[in-house]
């Protein structure tokens, strides 16, 4: 284990609605060493890229607002930074690359004009020297012919050239941490696999810790090791990706495990979870999972449970593992 | 590029002589006749038959079309009915005045439209968004030579600041101008605003945010560029207007403009005039036509013509 780069701690972000205020995220705490890779797993509405976001500060405001909670980038707080010293941050120390690289980029400007743009900002560079080096991030991140590529504009590529050059943009300035939200949602199967092929090879080449977000556990097996499942805002369960996969400790987390279907395993139906991600504006009270969880009790209906830490290094936040459950059991 | 460029002037000929014939063919079909006109109802058949004869307006239509067209090639639509000065003269006189005031009210409106338009996107559910808001909507809702009128008396005659007529020094331009332009910056304002906010709620500004790009360059470089195609689109309809004059305006403020030139000549049937003003407003719509989509290109790479297509 090497020395922290990111500390989140009791990080919480909400968004104050004309319905409400939304929780979006809630009391958040994980940390992630340098050249680690984290994985952020959660359904759609969980919090996972608001978490990301909230890291680098662009969750956009109003409507919401980072409420409580500090982000340690080697030590040092970001929430509390001005503006201008943020800018110096993101794309320099934390660079995020986005679901949807169709959009991500814009049209009107060329692949090498983009790169080149956060060269120049975060480095003191020619033209002439961000242009060379903005060629060379493109050999690094795969792209066939960069010298000619670097003049290409966006709809020139395909989705999958257009996250490469995505990730040439994120890594032009040797970020410390690269933030991956939902890297290849949006791309082919086939892309997809060279995609997280790249990013795991970033990883090991220029030791970046990785963030990524994804609501795929598969995709998280392939590159990350330690997990994170959030549900409804909170984290739920945290563990290396050997332990959360051979043995989930949260229903939910469990659930999830059941939801992927097996190769070669001949089933009628695929196991879903029953119920939808609760509405973050109206949370149930007990723990958030508990209508849609099978082993639910009274006591998950009205308390809502503590994250457990337990001896071996993992996290999980269900009454199971705790004394009350032992109790109630006996009776 | 080139390629695209020669088949869109080769298409201008063909809109051209389209308009130049439908031209002829209305002026001969409508009632009223220039040398009736001219004059006036004391002259006896006689001489009407004489004066059509000198002006060629007893031959055969088609012989006069071939001949008006063998002129307009050259750029010589004959001389005028009435001022018995060339068209050729006339427009080109008219036309250096309407231009020269054209071209401060564009100054005036695209400035003016782009820096507020910019700032209520910027500034967008703030009272000075909407303090924008409700004076380009005044702008776009008051008539311009109401406006005109409103201004002559206040600088003119109240404050006695500013000339109300006639084009003859830098300070007489800026009544006509203001009253041009108001209605026009309202519209660029509204216009830049509405694209400004959609440009930046785009992905790609979230990217160069995540880069580290400063808000200044978010604005200015991100945003105005993919929201300038329906901002150049409007300016483009705009120059063409502007370029065709202004009757109400130019007749507040006595300004000799094409407006008023080519009102007074469908007054006076001055065929060869009238013939002139509409050939002239059909090519300066058609070259603004082509510079507009040739600009598209240049802003916007995914209209680029002619690369693939």
């Amino acid at each position: 284990m090497g020395e922290k780069l990111l500390e989140v701690k009791n990080l919480s972000t909400y968004f104050y609605t004309d319905e409400g205020v939304v929780y979006a995220l809630d009391d958040v705490s994980f940390d992630l060493d340098r050249g680690e890779a984290l994985g952020i797993v959660g359904e759609s509405g969980s919090g996972k890229s608001v978490t990301a976001l909230s890291i680098i500060r662009l969750v956009q405001s109003p409507p919401g607002k980072i409420v409580a909670g500090e982000v340690l980038l080697d030590g040092d707080n970001l929430l509390t930074k001005s503006k201008a010293e943020m800018r110096h941050i993101r794309g320099e120390k934390i660079s995020m690359i986005f679901q949807e690289p169709m959009t991500a980029l814009n049209p009107v400007f060329t692949v090498g004009h983009q790169i080149m743009e956060s060269i120049l900002i975060h480095q003191h560079k020619t033209k002439k020297e961000a242009r060379e080096q903005a060629i060379e991030m493109l050999r690094l991140v795969g792209i066939p012919a960069p010298e000619k590529r670097v003049d290409d504009y966006p709809h020139q590529m395909s989705g999958g050239m257009r996250q490469r050059v995505m990730i040439a943009i994120a890594l032009c300035c040797n970020p410390q941490l690269l933030i991956c939200d939902e890297p290849t949602t949006a791309l082919d199967v086939t892309i997809q696999a060279q995609i997280l092929e790249l990013i795991r090879d970033i990883r090991e080449r220029l030791g970046t810790s990785v963030i990524l977000i994804t609501h795929d556990l598969g995709v998280v097996a392939q590159v990350t090791d330690k997990v994170i499942i959030m549900y409804a805002g909170k984290v739920m369960e945290y563990g290396t990706v050997r332990q959360i996969f051979t043995d989930p400790l949260h229903p939910y987390t469990a659930a999830l495990m059941r939801s992927i279907p097996v190769i070669g395993k001949q089933t009628e139906r695929l196991n879903v979870i029953r119920g939808m991600v609760p509405s973050l504006s109206k949370r149930p009270d007990g723990c958030l999972f508990h209508p849609r969880c099978d082993e639910a009790c009274e006591l998950c209906r009205t308390v809502r449970p503590d994250l457990i830490n337990l001896p071996d290094g993992r996290q999980v936040r269900c009454h199971k593992y705790t004394d009350k459950w032992e109790e109630k059991s006996h009776d | 590029m080139i390629k695209y460029t020669i088949k869109r002037l080769l298409q201008t000929l063909i809109v051209l002589f389209g308009v130049s014939l439908i031209t002829f063919i209305m002026l001969n079909i409508a009632p009223g006749d220039p040398v009736g006109v001219m004059l006036a109802k004391r002259a006896d058949q006689e001489t009407i038959d004489r004066v059509r004869h000198e002006m060629g307006l007893d031959k055969p239509y088609v012989e006069q079309y071939i001949e008006f067209i063998k002129g307009a090639v050259v750029g010589d639509f004959g001389d005028s009915y009435f001022q018995h000065r060339p068209v050729s003269e006339i427009l080109a006189d008219a036309f250096s005045i309407t231009a020269s005031l054209g071209l401060w009210v564009l100054l005036f409106s695209i400035v003016f439209g782009i820096l507020f338009g910019i700032s209520a996107a910027v500034l967008r559910g703030t009272w000075g968004d909407k303090l924008i808001i409700f004076f380009s909507t005044l702008g776009m809702a008051m008539p311009s030579f109401w406006i005109a009128i409103i201004l002559q008396i206040i600088f003119g005659l109240h404050l006695k600041i500013l000339p109300i007529s006639g084009l003859y020094s830098m300070s007489s331009y800026i009544l006509p101008t203001v009253s041009l332009g108001l209605i026009y910056a309202a519209s660029i304002a509204r216009l830049c605003r509405t694209n400004m906010l959609d440009a930046l709620n785009q992905d790609y500004v979230r990217t160069a945010r995540s880069k580290g790009v400063s808000e200044f360059k978010i604005v200015m470089q991100h945003g105005l560029k993919n929201a300038a195609i329906p901002i150049i689109t409007y300016i483009g309809i705009l120059i063409k207007s502007i370029l065709g004059g202004s009757v109400l305006v130019e007749t507040v403020f006595a300004i000799p403009g094409l407006g008023k030139t080519m009102v007074d000549s469908i007054t006076q049937r001055d065929i060869r005039l009238i013939q002139g003003c509409t050939i002239y407003i059909a090519v300066v719509f058609v070259i603004a036509n082509l510079i507009i989509d040739l600009v598209y290109g240049l802003l916007d790479p995914r209209i680029r013509v002619g690369q693939e297509a």
